[in-house]
């Protein structure tokens, strides 16, 4: 484990598709109501 | 349930997450595309080959002798319901993100990235380990089976020795056929899990005609304190120890922790996660396949629970090989060879889907350049990761080989365990983050019972002893 933490900062941190921004996809903003919203609330009903 | 508006997700430092979108996009990438043919048939087979291992012959009656009694039966079930409460987060989330990597890829469009590369390698080592252990396991039984017939391995070469020739051969084997193909692997699998099921169901139904039912009295039998019972520091819960609290066996508490000794038995389930890449229809296929799997293997476990505790006292099944002693006790000996079958036959899948399982989930982070890109490429022609998979085979091979490691399976347990809480918590955080999403499953009673799942996963890597014996990663 203390190996993968050494890999990840020495290599995976500054190497990953996000760190280096490739292809990203940005996922649609909910933090306001706007178009996907009228109202604020989640859409998300548990069952 | 109504919520305040979800928080935007993290773009930049070690808990950045990936948005969904992203995930799904690369999947259609032509150099890290996986072949999608599994069905909902492939995928609870899938799911029952790695659950049911050689536990159901050994464990079912370890637990009844030492722990519970009879009442054992109610152990499984109480474990069956705590591990189905994380079977429903896994089920919500592979419907969501039919991704391949299981809880690495919910992590990382959750809880971000450094968690998602924390719990990565937790469930690379995990498998890894449980592939070797398991392997191990498998020459034993081949050499208990073979010994049946007749024939020996030389003890220079089999389990136990300082080289182990069966599970070496085992390993070099399956890591072909998983690299060949997951629908190929998947026909081997359906074949052997047709062996180990036939095998289970005749020994629930042969022992049917034995069963003594004042053997089921007491269902509950008196509490006893568990140093009577030969229990130490080493061998009692880590929370009695911790505690100070004076640990029973039998009784009520019994019970408890006798679901706490067979919820081991159970897991495995998510590994069926780790293949969401490659079913024609996860959304539907994905949920039937986790939830499926963990219904029948729950079914089977009550099953020869009820044969073995109607067949012989509880105090006097062994703790060792109780079914097959069972067998022995009314006559039939010769039952113990096909046991032996059973349980090569039931670890030969275990091992191979730990493959699949293992390889899954480097490819989804060598997919994510968080490994080198190059590892992650699939072979056009099998669909598979190749390099990965031959890197795993080749690994687990050498640790099965050459390793004494069987002592280590508890660790295994530990590690699936921290992936079950990861994934039990971000089930509110993404329904929170992520409203919008498709959820074509969902966890009833969101957020209590994510919550309750984390709690109940916690609450059982706190009853894992400092050294026990507590069963298989998988069954």
């Amino acid at each position: 484990m203390i190996l993968g933490l050494v890999i990840y900062f020495l290599y995976s941190k500054n190497n990953s598709r996000l760190a280096q921004g490739v292809h990203d996809i940005p996922a649609p903003d909910f933090s306001h109501p706007g178009p996907h919203s009228t109202t604020g609330d989640s859409p998300v009903h548990d069952s | 349930m109504s919520t305040s508006p979800p928080r935007p997700q993290r773009t930049t430092g070690i808990f950045r997450t990936k948005t969904i979108e992203q995930s799904i996009a690369e999947t259609t990438e032509v150099e890290y595309q996986l072949k999608k043919r599994l069905s909902a048939l492939d995928l609870t087979v899938f799911g029952i080959g790695v659950i049911i291992g050689a536990g159901i012959f050994t464990l079912t009656g370890r637990a009844a002798a030492t722990v519970a009694g009879p009442a054992v039966v109610i152990s499984f079930v109480i474990a069956a319901a705590a591990c189905g409460l994380a079977a429903l987060c896994y089920a919500e989330f592979a419907s969501t993100v039919p991704v391949s990597g299981s809880a690495y890829t919910f992590s990382y469009a959750t809880l971000g990235e450094f968690v998602a590369w924390i719990i990565g390698w937790d469930l690379l080592v995990e498998l890894m380990l449980g592939a070797s252990v398991v392997a191990q396991g498998w020459s034993a039984y081949l050499g208990v089976f073979l010994g049946h017939l007749g024939i020996k391995i030389p003890e220079s070469l089999s389990y136990g020795s300082s080289f182990d020739l069966p599970a070496l051969l085992l390993v070099v084997v399956l890591t072909a056929l998983v690299a060949k193909g997951i629908k190929e692997s998947m026909r081997v699998n359906l074949v052997l899990v047709a062996i180990k099921l036939f095998i289970v169901l005749f020994v629930i139904f042969a022992g049917i005609g034995f069963i003594n039912t004042k053997n089921y009295s007491p269902f509950i039998p008196p509490a006893v304190p568990a140093a009577d019972a030969g229990h130490n520091v080493w061998t009692s819960p880590l929370l009695q120890t911790l505690f100070g609290i004076q640990p029973t066996t039998f009784g009520v508490m019994g019970i408890f922790a006798g679901a706490s000794l067979v919820f081991f038995a159970y897991i495995g389930f998510d590994v069926v996660a780790t293949t969401a890449e490659e079913a024609k229809n996860p959304q539907r296929d994905l949920p039937i396949g986790i939830i499926g799997s963990l219904i029948i293997c729950t079914l089977l476990y009550v099953g020869v629970t009820l044969v073995i505790t109607g067949m012989l006292p509880y105090n006097e099944i062994s703790v060792k090989a109780s079914l097959a002693t069972a067998f022995e006790s009314v006559g039939k000996s010769g039952y113990a060879t096909l046991i032996a079958a059973g349980a090569v036959a039931g670890l030969t899948t275990v091992v191979m889907t730990l493959l699949i399982g293992a390889s899954r989930v480097v490819f989804a982070m060598s997919r994510d350049w968080l490994l080198p890109k190059s590892l992650g490429t699939t072979n056009p022609k099998t669909g598979t990761p190749v390099k990965i998979t031959v890197i795993i085979g080749t690994l687990v091979g050498c640790i099965a080989a050459f390793t004494p490691i069987g002592k280590l399976e508890e660790m295994v347990n530990i590690g699936t365990l921290s992936a079950f809480c990861l994934v039990s918590l971000s089930i509110p955080v993404l329904r929170r983050r992520r409203p919008d999403l498709k959820r074509s499953f969902k966890v009833p009673g969101n957020p209590f019972v994510p919550y309750l799942a984390a709690a109940a996963s916690f609450y059982l890597m706190l009853t894992l002893p400092p050294r026990r014996g507590c069963g298989s990663s998988s069954g």
